[in-house]
This record gives structure tokens, C-alpha cells and sequence, in this order.
């Protein structure tokens, strides 16, 4: 019996000494230690796309759209309001003033008249007398300004030459200007048809065709006066300065006459030397059209202020920087005047409150192309700072711009009827772009529902992708904030983006791979993303229209690193 | 008594896992075991026997290639980790996983047993409860979960109980000296089958977009017992209990689920000390009725994320409890037709022996057994080489070394069959003994099979080593 209680003792030592080997200490599922792993390692959680984010709201939001004007294309720009003077130009109704010589020329023939018997029959030969020298001086200063030289009128007068005559108390009846009689007006004065016994010889030269009987008493001799033409005076004659008409000219009378003894009712025989008394008359000259040429100066010249005040308090911002430089400053001329004419401009800046301008620019000689009174000739002038240079840096509270027009006469002067009426019109409008190179403008939105709470679990680090659908051609730098559900940052998370978003058009939008990652000391939890987007021109001064839009598409959320479990 | 019927047989088919179906390997050589037409019908016994009830022959069988040592690693300081550890590299993880990693529990219980020799033949009568369940967890699961690719690929994950009660007789018979054969008739009652694979599930995880794509199908019958489903789609929500048990014994009485099976063996002394043998088991099949057919259709669930963000409050937690909710409810099992017949072919089963005795001493012999279980997803293949010792007429013990599917394995068995008794246990991978946790928990490949059984020997002895005769 001993012997086998020793068997079975025997057997428990080996079986526990062989259980005993058996056990793998290494293996001790009390020395369970998982410490710190990682799960759900790269794995991606598809987030989705965001609505685009349209420029529109973009601006509103801002506060800006109110201040803007959207063109037809949908270009934002900032437009003042448009300005339209009219003027209106009347050729003036006037007369050159007439001629009137008070002091009688008085000549004598150059020798006696021998009357030799009683015959009744008898004539004298032909005796010649003096050079009669009318000297026709116009002083004239009531010409209206307006009217700056005149190289041509058509007028209405005419010229009367009164006789009267002495022999020694001798009854003649009458006394005879023999034929080839000549009276030699200026050659400016361009005479109408000559009277009857006269011819005209030349525009201004009357010979008398055959003898003229003259009567005791006012007889006189009338001649028509067409036309005066101002580009045959001599210098300094004319219209000399404005409003004043000086003419000074001389009309010469030279010939000879002849006595009949049948004109006397006494026969008379002896030496007589007859002695004869001339005047010269001009009736004021109604016109009927001159070519001339005006100054329309006084006429046209007008003012227009535009008011940039909206703008400056727009600018006034910290975001908003327009390019005082890319404006579009214009006027668009309309114009009846039957000849070109020159504009000219001059433009001013004033700040509220100021009397001196800020800035002065002049332009001139833009010109108009005439057309004709029924029909407007247009022109549209575009102002850059080329011509206006830096017109509106600072930019003023106020642009005055004093505009007037100068006619360009041809050569030979403008046809002009007195009474006609001419209108010249002049818009201006001043555009510019908002956006300029030192624009800026901040904008937020959200990603919210990302709902990363890992409650007991650590999580460092957590990648958000996306492309960045851009067509505003903004480049963006963009800046990422987590936030809790309630919308407050969360500064224990530190969030990086890796680039900026390029800028894009509705042509050819840019995509941007973006690339958010955010870190933390290792309890990493956040329900949002707030974007924050600074955008500032791609390049230079930039056409912004409403309808461009950015978009945040192809949105992931990454764990990179996984999800960290402590198991204790 | 009905209702001590019901519960046993739902215990019984319902755990298992606390039985073996396949039978003891380790006994194919072992001399004076009595179980031996159970691996092939040609082999008898060298005694007849009656089982004693349930005890008379249990097999519990564990078959599986993933281990603890799989899941948990040593640290150089002395901790114990998990596979997910940074500590631990993909590759040395990855490298225990297969593209199939397969579970098996299952039982082989002999209800009533007896075999007795007449004349030149061995016969037997068996009544067993035979049950498996099997599970099948894709090796892409795994691969996931330490590396966390883009696309998480669940196919052939699957499900799958089968119990049965198995009706046999068997008759093996010798010829001559040197040539023995057999075969087995089995009539066969099924009791429950349950079947769901998901044939595709995959879940991938691009940036833009998450999809789960899925397809699965399945089988369901147990007696009395039905599916309940609820929602417009038909999700399968949860059995449908009778609450009158004579409901479940009335369905299964009625045998509607029968099948039949045979065994078939053969055994030759080829020269005197060189025995081959092979058998083919489980040749047969079961016909359902009445099964319920589920599955979840061939379907995609797409998720890209919201779109306009920005115009309302969005919240992505939702949307992917949503989301879950929705692949779960698109993957769940739901009935697809009800009163199909069903004919399921049983997993065979394949053994090739080959044993020889030492001419120096017969009772002391090596053997090799081949094996391949032929069971679709979850087939599998072993070779093992074994010492046999016939110490005395009454006592004898195997050794032996088996590599297979499941890895390497170590088995032994000892037989204790004097006249009036026959007890045996046996165990056919005793290795994870060998590496076991402080708290006596396998560490390698959890493989193996024990069987234990207790008969009533009777009848004269007829083995291999007859007493000399004086």
C-alpha cells in the first residue's frame, strides 16, 4: 500500500513539474498590457462638398454690395452718378453799321468851261475834275463777341452818292457826268448789279456807260452792296478784337462831265469852272450769313461736380483698397455745330470743407467732328491716368470737372445764319475699380457637424483635405480655427494649411489640393472648421463679377495616425 | 418526458461546442479501441461492447489556425500586448493570419452503441447526435485592423450549425487472413441547420466616397422553431419560440429533414507485418423541407458626404450612425422564401492508413494517417505518423505527430479494455497543453480533439494478439 500512496506521490511531482514547464510565464494574461494603439489608421471620411460660396454674398456680407454697381457682364464697379449739361449756341442777329460822310467833297473841273456862242446845241467838251476820295471809316464795338473773326458776309445794304453843283450863279438845269465816269469802291466790297447807264467792271468798280445827267438838287446814284468780303481787307482791319469792327477804306470817284447850253436858259458866253459838292451814304448792312468763326467759349463752358463721398467712406474700410489708379473717368460730347470743335477739360479734386483743390489736371483738344444742325456728331472720350495722372490719390470727397468747347473754323469760316442755333451736349460719368492691387477682403464660413469627439480615446492629429474650387480671381490665403459645437474656437487645437488657394476664372477655374491639419496635445475633439479667408487680387487690379463664387469640394476627413486607445 | 427530450436535444444541438463530431484520429491505430469503424467501417473490435448512455463514446473537437499567440505578444519588458500594438509589426501579425480563418466546434455524442462479433463479422448499431458549428472569419478582417487599408473586405465571413441525429448500422466482415471490409448505413434525422455566408462584404473607404457592397445567403430549419422578422424589409429580428414545446417535438417527430448516409472501408494485411487501410465517411446526404431561406440581396450603399454645406447645419456623427444603420440594415439577414427543400450533401471525410508492425515485436507499431475532410470553405487536410504499443492484450497507448491545416499537433490515447470493460481517452493534439498562459489557457493553435468513452465489454477476445496457446 506504501508503495503505491509513493507511485501517486511520485506522479503529482512529475505531472506538476511537467505542468509547471508547460507554463509560458511570458504569456501571463494578467501582465495584459496594451498600452497605447493606434486604430483606424489613413483612414478617410468622406465629408462632402460645400455650396458655392457666391462673390455676391461674399460682398454683401461685407457690407460692400450697397456701395457697388454691378455692369451688365456682372463686373462690380464703383460708379458715381452721371452728369448731362446742356449748352446752346445762337449765331447772333447783328448789322455791320453804315456810312454816312458829313463833310461834302467838293471839287472843281480842271479847267474852265469856254462857253464860245448861244447855240443852243452847244455842248462843252468833256472837262475832268478832281479825284473825288470818299474815305469810309467804321468804327464799330458792338459786335458780338461771340463772333471771332468773319473772313466772309453776306449782306444787304447799299452805297448812295448824292451831288450837288455850282457854276457862278449860272442857271444850269442840269450838268452831264459824261460816260466813263468810274467810282472805285474797296476791293472788300463786293457790289450787286449796278444801276442803270452804269457797268461794273469788277466786283467793286462802277463805270458809267454813258452820260448821266445831274439835277440841281440832291441827285444821287445808288449801288448795291452784296457782300463784304473780310478776307481782302488789309491788316489790322476787320474784326480787330473782340466785338470791335474797324474798317477804314476809301471809295474814289474820278471822271469828267460836260455842260449843254440847252441846260442853261441864258445864253452865255465866257469861262465858267463849275464846282460840284459830292456825298457818300452807306445804309447799315443787314446779314444775311457770315463765314466766320466763333468763340464758343462763354457759350459752352460748363461745370459738373461728382460727388466720390460714398466712395471714400467706402474706402474708408481697412479691407477695401480701390485702385485710384484704374478709373474710367469719360465724356461723351454730342454736338450740332455744322464744324469740329475742341474740348477742353479741366479737372479738380476737393476734399469736403476745402476751397483749394487737391489736384488739378487740364485736358484739351478733344475733338468733335462737326456734322451738320440736323444731325449730332458724337465723340466719347475715356480719361486714364496717362492723361490725369494721379488725379484721385488720395482719393477726394469731390472731382469738379470745367468743361468748354472752341470752334475750329475752316479755313474760309463757318457758314453761319444769324439766329441759327447749335446745341453741344456733354455726359461725363466716372467708373472705377473697386478692386485694386491693395484690396483685401476677409471672409468666414463654417464646416460644422464634423462631430470628432473621441471621448475616452486619444486622437493627435486629424487631416482634412479638399479642393478649393475657386473662379473669383482672388488669391486666398486661408486659415483654419477649430471650433466646439457651439461655434467657440477651440485654441488648444493648433490648425495648419499648408497653402493659399490660387486664383481663378469662371473660364478657367483654379483647383487647389488643400491640405488642413490639426493638432493637439493629444485629445483632439472639435465639431467644426472655421475658415477664414483673406483675399487679395492674383494680380494687379482685378475685374470681380457676382457670379464668381469659390467652393470647397472633395471634402475628407483624415486620422493619419489613427485613433489612440489606452487599454489599462 | 417530451419536454426532457426537447431541452437535451436543443442543448445538445445548440452547445456544441462542448462535443466533438470528428472522431478520435488517434485511435485509428490504437489497439483494442472500439470506436474504430467510426474512422472506417471495415475495422471491428476485438471484443463486442455496449455503450454506457452518452458516456459510451463523447468527442469534443476544436479545430482552428488562429491561436492566442495570434492576438497577444511578449514585450522585451516583460508585458503581453496585442497584435495592434505599435510593438508589433504588420508583418509578424499578418503572417498567422490566412486568407480563411476558420473555427470548428463539434461534437460526436453516441446515444446507444453496441457492436458485437458474429463469426467472421463485426457488427455495430449506433445512435449519435452529431453536431458542428463552424465560423469562418475572413483573414482581410485582420489585415484591416492592423493596417487600416482603404478597403475593409469581409467576404466569406460566415455562420453555420448543423446537428443531426445519425441512425447506423454497421457490418464489417473479413476475408481471409489478410483482407477485411465494411461499410456503414446511416439514416439520418436532421435537427437544426443554420447557414449565412456573405458571400461579399466589403467596405471600402475612398476619400470621396465610403460604399459597402454586400451579398449573402443562408439557410434556416430547426423543428418548431421560425424566424421572426420585422420592418418593410424583412430583417430577421429573432426566433420564434413556440411557447408550447410539443410543438418542436411534433415538427421533429413528423422526420420531415431525413437523409441517408454510408461508410464505406477497407483493410489488408498486404504481408505480415503491413496493414493498409482507407475508408470514405459520411457519404451521403440530408434533405431540409421546410427551410426558410435567407439572405440579404446583392445591394451597394454609397455615402460621398453632404452636399452644400453651408446652406443648414449638417452633422456627420448622424449621418454616419445613419449610414451604419443603414448597411447594417442592408446587410442583416432577411427571409427570402420560406418552405424551400433543401438538399444538403454531408461533409465527407477521407482516411488512408498505413501501419507496420515491428517483426521484432508486433504489439509495438508505427503508423501514418492521412485525412482530408471535404467541406467547402472550411475543408481541411492533416497527415499524422503514430507510435502504437499494444503493452498488454488489455492495455495499449498511441503517440503520435500530426501536421495539418491547422498547424503541427502532438496526440496520444490510451485504451484500457480487459474483459468487461472498455474506457478510452484519447486526444488527438495535446500540444496546447504543452504552451499554455499562468492561467492555463492554450497559447498555439487551439487544435485538437479529445474523445473519452466508457463500454460494457463483452464476448471473447478476437484481436490481434490472441493468447498463446499452451
Amino acid at each position: 500500500m506504501n508503495r503505491n500512496y509513493t507511485k501517486i506521490l511520485f506522479s503529482t511531482l512529475f505531472s506538476s513539474v511537467l505542468m509547471t514547464g508547460c507554463v509560458n510565464e511570458e504569456y501571463d494574461l494578467e501582465k495584459i498590457d496594451v498600452g497605447d494603439v493606434n486604430i483606424l489608421e489613413n483612414v478617410s471620411l468622406p465629408v462632402g462638398s460645400t455650396k458655392e460660396f457666391i462673390l455676391s454674398e461674399i460682398l454683401d456680407k461685407a457690407g460692400y454690395a450697397e456701395y457697388l454697381s454691378v455692369a451688365q457682364d456682372g463686373s462690380y464697379y464703383f460708379h458715381a452718378t452721371d452728369g448731362r449739361i446742356s449748352k446752346q449756341v445762337t449765331v447772333p442777329v447783328f448789322q455791320f453799321s453804315g456810312y454816312d460822310d458829313e463833310n461834302p467833297h467838293m471839287t472843281k473841273a480842271a479847267e474852265g468851261i469856254i462857253m464860245g456862242s448861244v447855240d443852243p446845241d452847244f455842248i462843252t467838251p468833256p472837262i475832268p475834275f478832281e479825284n473825288v476820295v470818299f474815305d469810309i471809316e467804321i468804327d464799330q464795338a458792338d459786335i458780338p463777341e461771340i463772333v471771332r473773326d468773319v473772313k466772309y458776309a453776306d449782306v444787304t445794304t447799299s452805297v448812295i452818292v448824292r451831288f450837288k453843283y455850282e457854276i457862278a450863279d449860272l442857271p444850269f438845269e442840269k450838268i452831264w457826268l459824261s460816260e466813263g465816269l468810274t467810282m472805285v469802291f474797296p476791293e472788300w466790297i463786293v457790289l450787286g448789279n449796278p444801276p442803270a447807264g452804269c457797268q461794273k467792271v469788277d466786283s467793286h468798280t462802277i463805270v458809267l456807260s454813258e452820260d448821266y445827267s445831274i439835277e440841281p438838287d440832291n441827285t444821287s446814284m445808288s449801288f448795291d452792296i452784296t457782300a463784304l468780303d473780310f478776307s481782302k481787307m488789309p491788316e489790322n482791319q476787320g474784326i480787330v478784337a473782340p466785338g470791335k469792327l474797324h474798317v477804314d477804306a476809301e471809295v474814289i470817284l474820278s471822271g469828267s462831265l460836260f455842260l449843254r447850253a440847252a441846260d442853261c436858259p441864258q445864253s452865255l458866253t465866257g469861262i465858267f469852272t463849275p464846282v460840284f459838292t459830292s456825298y457818300l451814304h452807306m445804309d447799315p448792312m443787314t446779314i444775311n450769313y457770315i463765314l466766320a468763326d466763333l468763340d464758343l467759349e462763354s457759350e459752352t463752358s460748363n461745370e459738373y461736380r461728382f460727388s466720390l463721398k460714398d466712395f471714400t467712406e467706402f474706402a474708408d474700410g481697412e479691407q477695401f483698397k480701390p485702385d485710384v489708379n484704374a478709373f474710367s473717368l469719360k465724356i461723351d460730347v454730342a454736338s450740332t455745330i455744322p464744324a469740329p470743335v475742341f474740348i477742353s477739360s479741366v479737372f479738380a479734386t476737393y476734399d469736403e470743407g476745402t476751397s483749394e483743390p487737391e489736384s488739378i489736371s487740364e485736358v484739351q483738344k478733344m475733338e468733335i467732328p462737326g456734322e451738320s444742325q440736323d444731325k449730332a456728331a458724337t465723340a466719347s472720350y475715356n480719361f486714364t491716368q496717362d492723361q490725369l495722372g494721379s488725379l484721385f490719390s488720395p482719393l477726394p470727397d469731390y472731382l469738379v470737372i470745367t468743361s468748354m468747347a472752341d470752334l475750329v473754323a475752316p479755313e474760309n469760316g463757318l457758314r453761319l445764319v444769324p439766329g441759327d442755333e447749335f446745341g453741344i451736349d456733354m455726359t461725363y460719368s466716372l467708373d472705377m475699380s473697386p478692386f485694386g492691387p491693395a484690396f483685401r477682403i476677409n471672409y468666414e464660413t463654417e464646416l460644422t457637424g464634423l462631430d470628432v469627439s473621441v471621448s475616452d480615446l486619444s486622437l493627435a492629429k486629424a487631416v482634412i483635405k479638399l479642393n478649393a474650387l475657386n473662379t473669383i480671381p482672388l488669391n486666398i490665403n486661408l486659415t483654419a480655427i477649430a471650433t466646439d459645437v457651439d461655434g467657440n474656437a477651440l485654441s488648444n487645437i493648433k490648425a495648419e494649411v499648408n497653402t493659399d488657394i490660387r486664383g481663378g476664372t469662371m473660364e478657367s477655374p483654379a483647383v487647389t489640393p488643400v491640405v488642413i491639419t490639426l493638432t493637439s496635445g493629444g485629445h483632439l475633439e472639435f465639431d467644426g472648421i472655421r475658415l477664414a479667408m483673406a483675399a487679395v487680387p492674383a494680380s494687379g487690379t482685378v475685374s470681380l463679377k457676382k457670379e464668381q463664387y469659390i467652393q470647397f469640394t472633395d471634402i475628407s476627413l483624415n486620422l493619419p495616425e489613427g485613433v489612440g486607445i489606452t487599454i489599462e | 418526458m417530451k419536454r426532457i427530450i426537447i431541452i437535451l436535444l436543443l442543448v445538445l444541438s445548440c452547445s456544441s461546442a462542448a462535443f466533438a463530431q470528428h472522431n478520435l484520429r488517434t485511435g485509428y491505430f490504437l489497439d483494442g479501441y472500439a470506436y474504430k469503424h467510426k474512422l472506417n467501417p471495415a475495422f471491428g473490435s476485438d471484443r463486442g461492447y455496449f455503450a454506457i448512455p452518452v458516456a459510451g463514446y463523447a468527442t469534443l473537437g476544436v479545430e482552428s489556425n488562429l491561436a492566442l499567440s495570434t492576438f497577444f505578444y511578449p514585450t522585451a519588458d516583460g508585458r503581453l500586448t496585442t497584435f495592434l500594438s505599435p510593438d508589433v509589426s504588420a508583418e509578424e501579425f499578418l503572417s498567422k493570419i490566412h486568407n480563411n480563418n476558420p473555427l470548428n466546434v463539434n461534437t460526436d455524442i453516441s446515444l446507444i452503441s453496441l457492436g458485437f462479433n458474429a463469426g467472421k463479422s463485426f457488427n455495430t448499431l449506433d445512435l449519435s447526435l452529431k453536431a458542428d458549428v463552424r465560423a469562418n472569419v475572413p483573414g482581410a478582417m485582420f489585415s484591416w485592423a492592423k493596417q487600416y487599408g482603404n478597403t475593409l473586405d469581409m467576404s466569406n465571413f460566415g455562420l453555420n450549425a448543423d446537428a443531426r441525429l445519425e441512425l447506423a448500422y454497421g457490418f464489417s466482415y473479413k476475408i481471409g487472413d489478410w483482407l477485411r471490409f465494411g461499410f456503414k448505413l446511416k439514416a439520418l434525422a436532421g435537427l437544426v441547420k443554420a447557414d449565412y455566408s456573405m458571400d461579399k462584404l466589403t467596405l471600402t473607404m475612398n476619400e470621396d466616397k465610403w460604399m459597402v457592397d454586400s451579398y449573402g445567403k443562408g439557410y434556416f430549419r430547426a423543428p418548431g422553431i421560425g424566424l421572426s422578422a420585422d420592418g418593410e424589409d424583412g430583417a430577421i429580428s429573432g426566433l420564434n419560440m413556440p411557447s408550447d414545446y410539443n410543438v418542436i417535438l411534433d415538427d421533429f417527430l413528423k422526420f420531415r429533414n431525413l437523409g441517408a448516409a454510408v461508410d464505406l472501408g477497407i483493410s489488408m494485411d498486404l504481408i505480415k507485418y503491413l496493414t493498409v487501410s482507407a475508408s470514405v465517411t459520411d457519404l451521403g446526404f440530408i434533405k431540409w423541407n421546410d427551410v426558410t431561406g435567407i439572405g440579404s440581396a446583392e445591394s451597394r450603399l454609397e455615402y460621398s458626404g453632404f452636399e452644400n454645406i453651408g446652406e443648414e447645419k449638417v452633422s456627420i456623427g448622424d449621418q454616419f450612425s445613419a449610414l451604419g444603420e443603414e448597411a447594417l440594415e442592408m446587410i442583416s439577414p432577411k427571409i427570402m422564401s420560406e418552405g424551400e427543400t433543401l438538399t444538403d450533401m454531408l461533409s465527407m471525410t477521407a482516411h488512408l492508413g498505413l501501419e507496420f508492425r515491428m517483426p521484432f515485436w508486433q504489439r509495438l507499431s508505427v503508423g501514418a494517417l492521412g485525412t482530408y475532410r471535404f467541406d467547402g470553405p472550411y475543408s481541411w487536410w492533416e497527415a499524422r505518423g503514430s507510435v502504437n504499443l499494444a503493452l498488454f492484450r488489455w492495455l495499449s497507448f498511441s503517440g503520435n505527430y500530426a501536421y495539418s491545416s491547422f498547424g503541427e499537433s502532438y496526440g496520444a490515447a490510451v485504451n484500457l479494455h480487459p474483459g468487461g470493460i472498455n474506457l478510452f481517452i484519447g486526444i488527438d493534439s495535446f500540444k496546447p497543453a504543452f504552451n499554455v498562459t499562468p492561467q492555463y489557457v492554450p497559447i498555439d493553435n487551439l487544435n485538437t480533439n479529445v474523445a473519452f468513452g466508457l463500454n460494457i465489454a463483452f464476448g471473447k477476445y478476437k484481436g490481434r494478439f490472441p493468447k498463446k496457446q499452451k
